[in-house]
């Protein structure tokens, strides 16, 4: 599964985009031909670098660099000239570049690069836990559909902040649940994959309020038989730390998938490093090319 | 029919447009979205004495036109760059440059004189401006004497190799500069580095990037680029018959057309290599089309032809 996937840039177009809750929107950009081809090869935890602007001008505007997404599925489908391979993307809006894509309507084109970075390493059997907090669930839609094809038993939890930013894809399964950590099919992109997923938010408005972490831990001590599952986790920093934190003491493996701020997004300009322990060793790794998954256990947190 | 092939000494190059150091890698790196054997040539990340991790991050930070930088030239060091990087540069079918960083003048010599014996080396620029280490760069690039003792030295320990120096802007008349790495010795100067600058980030009251201070590459910084090019070139270029590698900014051909009336015999490409590595392509066929459209036979014909 490391490097040498192939790469490309291409131009797709947008099909469509929809709420995926206050702030949030989900994407899919379709590809035909070689492009489709090769994004569609597409492994849960890649992502690709967005150029956030019309590429076809003269004069170069901004935002200048591209922008880095998760892959939150890819799907091939067939079009009335050949296959097309459908990409979706979940986006928060925050900035120049993600109002950009805001904008963009069904029929526009967008400048990809991609698939970028090495993905999560899958297992062929035993259980899997998913964990996505804030805008890290994307790549937790993309491995959901993955394990499910391989046939592995899974769960999920899906952490925000406050429900609004994913009532868009809220089912009404997350609301009438009784039992706020008992699993069940409360998300729309984890629908397709039939994975049953727990809900947190930090203010308690849907599901359990608290930490994702502090659900994980709850839900452990009533599900004993899920202890031997391995974690994958894409969030922000504070909640992989805790997460990390949480596997050693539990003795559990995880996987993250982690962020930085890019430049290139492939492997050229060394910008995107985090710290990570090579044997008794310290050293830089570039996320867009070494990651942006790593083993929990090896990353040297910030402070 | 239009000759885009231009010369640097003896280097001989299809077309004008070659990559920027630090932005395209140690070889193929962008080879699955450019065929880099179409360039004009491949200008290598800066290479050190020794392996280097770089600077704490967050090392990049978008600005307006630009972005601003502090990588600290992190880099696999000779030793790897001899075992890992060359094999592959062999392979390769453009004229290779490599680009030369140190602490001191022994560093410089050190790796100059290893780079300057591969088959595969057609030159070497020396980086005389990188504003993110705290000693060597620019502190060479920034005091004629420290930038004619540099260039002096690797020009002893290299008599016979083609010898560029790359220039900071960040000096109050950068045709000084120039003309002490010309009188030191130097082949060929390449301009501009980036400028150095600083972000804040307001919420925090910290600087953004880890190094607090970068460099500022992009857009934003080609007219300053370009009037420095055309600056060197009108002092020092023309009259010493010294060609000149030009670069900030580029984006486009008719950025690369600006340097070039400028006084740039080549250009680099830096940044919008790293956004869109097709670009050099658009631009090699840009100059194309421009020549026809002006009857201009050959692109070296445009060198200086600023009015
Ligand atoms: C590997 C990876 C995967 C990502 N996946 C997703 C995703 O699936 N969904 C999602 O909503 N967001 C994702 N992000 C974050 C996303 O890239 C930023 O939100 C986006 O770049 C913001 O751009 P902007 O112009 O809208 O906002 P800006 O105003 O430019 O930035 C807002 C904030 O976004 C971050 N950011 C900006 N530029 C970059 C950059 N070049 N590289 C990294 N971070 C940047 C910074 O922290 C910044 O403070 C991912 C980031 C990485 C590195
Ligand atoms: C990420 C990055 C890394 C760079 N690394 C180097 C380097 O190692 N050595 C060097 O001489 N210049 C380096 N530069 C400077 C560029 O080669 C170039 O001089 C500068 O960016 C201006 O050109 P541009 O605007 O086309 O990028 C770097 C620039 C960037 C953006
Ligand atoms: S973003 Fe350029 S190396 Fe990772």
């Amino acid at each position: 599964m490391k490097n040498k996937l192939k790469r490309g840039q291409y131009v797709g177009r947008i099909g469509g985009q929809r709420s995926f809750g206050v702030g949030h929107r989900v994407m899919t950009i379709e590809f035909e031909g070689e492009a489709g081809s090769v994004l569609g090869g597409a492994v849960p935890g890649q992502f690709v670098q967005v150029a956030c602007r019309d590429m076809d001008i003269s004069r170069v505007g901004d935002p200048l660099l591209r922008r880095p997404f998760s892959i939150a599925g890819v799907r091939v489908e067939p079009g009335n000239f050949g296959e097309v391979t459908c990409l979706d993307l979940v986006y928060r809006v925050v900035g120049p570049g993600t109002r950009w894509l805001e904008r963009r309507r069904v029929g526009d084109l967008v400048d990809v690069i991609g698939p970028l970075g090495n993905g999560f390493t899958l297992p062929e059997d035993g259980k899997a836990i998913l964990l996505g907090g804030g805008i890290g669930f994307p790549p937790m839609f993309f491995l959901a559909d993955e394990l499910s094809r391989r046939g592995v038993q899974k769960v999920a939890f899906a952490g925000t902040r406050t429900v609004s930013h994913i009532e868009g894809s809220l089912k009404p399964a997350a609301i009438d649940s009784a039992d706020v950590l008992e699993p069940t099919m409360a998300l729309e992109e984890f629908v397709r994959s039939q994975t049953a997923c727990v809900i947190t938010t930090d203010d308690g408005s849907c599901g359990y309020g608290g930490s994702i972490v502090a659900a994980l831990g709850e839900f452990l001590v009533r599900n004993p038989d899920w202890g031997d599952a391995v974690l994958y986790a894409c969030g922000p920093d504070g909640m992989l730390k805790a997460l990390a934190g949480f596997a050693a003491e539990k003795g559990m493996a995880c996987q993250v998938c982690m962020e930085a701020y890019m430049a290139c997004g492939i492997g050229v300009c060394q910008s995107c490093v985090v710290t990570v322990k090579e044997g008794t060793a310290q050293k830089y790794k570039m996320v867009c090319a070494n990651g942006p998954v790593f083993d929990a256990a090896r990353v040297v947190w910030g402070s | 029919m239009v000759d885009l092939s231009v010369c640097l000494g003896d280097i001989r190059m299809a077309n004008p447009v070659m990559t920027a150091s630090g932005t395209c890698g140690y070889a193929f790196e962008l080879n699955d979205f450019v065929d880099v054997s179409a360039l004009g040539g491949f200008i290598t990340k800066s290479i050190t004495l020794e392996e280097r991790a770089g600077n704490p991050p967050q090392r990049t930070f978008e600005t307006a036109a630009g972005m601003i930088n502090a990588i600290g030239l992190a880099n696999v060091g000779l030793e790897r760059f001899c075992s890992e990087k060359v094999p592959l540069l062999d392979r390769m079918e453009i004229p290779v440059i490599v680009n030369v960083a140190g602490k001191g003048v022994d560093d410089y010599v050190a790796v100059s004189r290893r780079v300057a014996g591969l088959d595969c080396v057609a030159g070497l620029e020396l980086n005389a401006s990188c504003p993110n280490v705290k000693e060597g760069g620019i502190t060479f690039g920034t005091d004629p004497c420290a930038i004619s003792e540099l260039v002096s030295a690797v020009r002893k320990a290299c008599p016979e190799t083609y010898l560029i120096v790359k220039l900071t802007p960040n000096v109050t008349d950068i045709a000084q500069m120039a003309r002490a790495a010309v009188d030191a010795g130097a082949d060929c100067l390449s301009l501009i580095n980036t400028f150095v600058g600083l972000a804040i980030d307001v919420e925090t009251r910290r600087p953004v990037l880890g190094n607090r201070t970068g460099g500022v590459s992009g857009p934003a910084i080609k007219p300053m680029a370009v009037y420095m090019v055309n600056r060197v070139y009108e002092a020092v270029g023309k009259p010493l018959g010294v060609p000149i590698i030009a670069l900030g900014g580029i984006a486009t051909a008719n950025d690369a057309l600006e340097f070039i009336l400028a006084g740039a015999s080549a250009v680099c490409v830096g940044t919008q290599m790293m956004i869109d590595p097709n670009c050099a392509m658009v631009i090699i066929s840009g100059i194309e089309d421009y020549c026809r459209r002006h009857e201009v036979a050959s692109v070296m014909e445009l060198v200086g032809a600023l009015e």
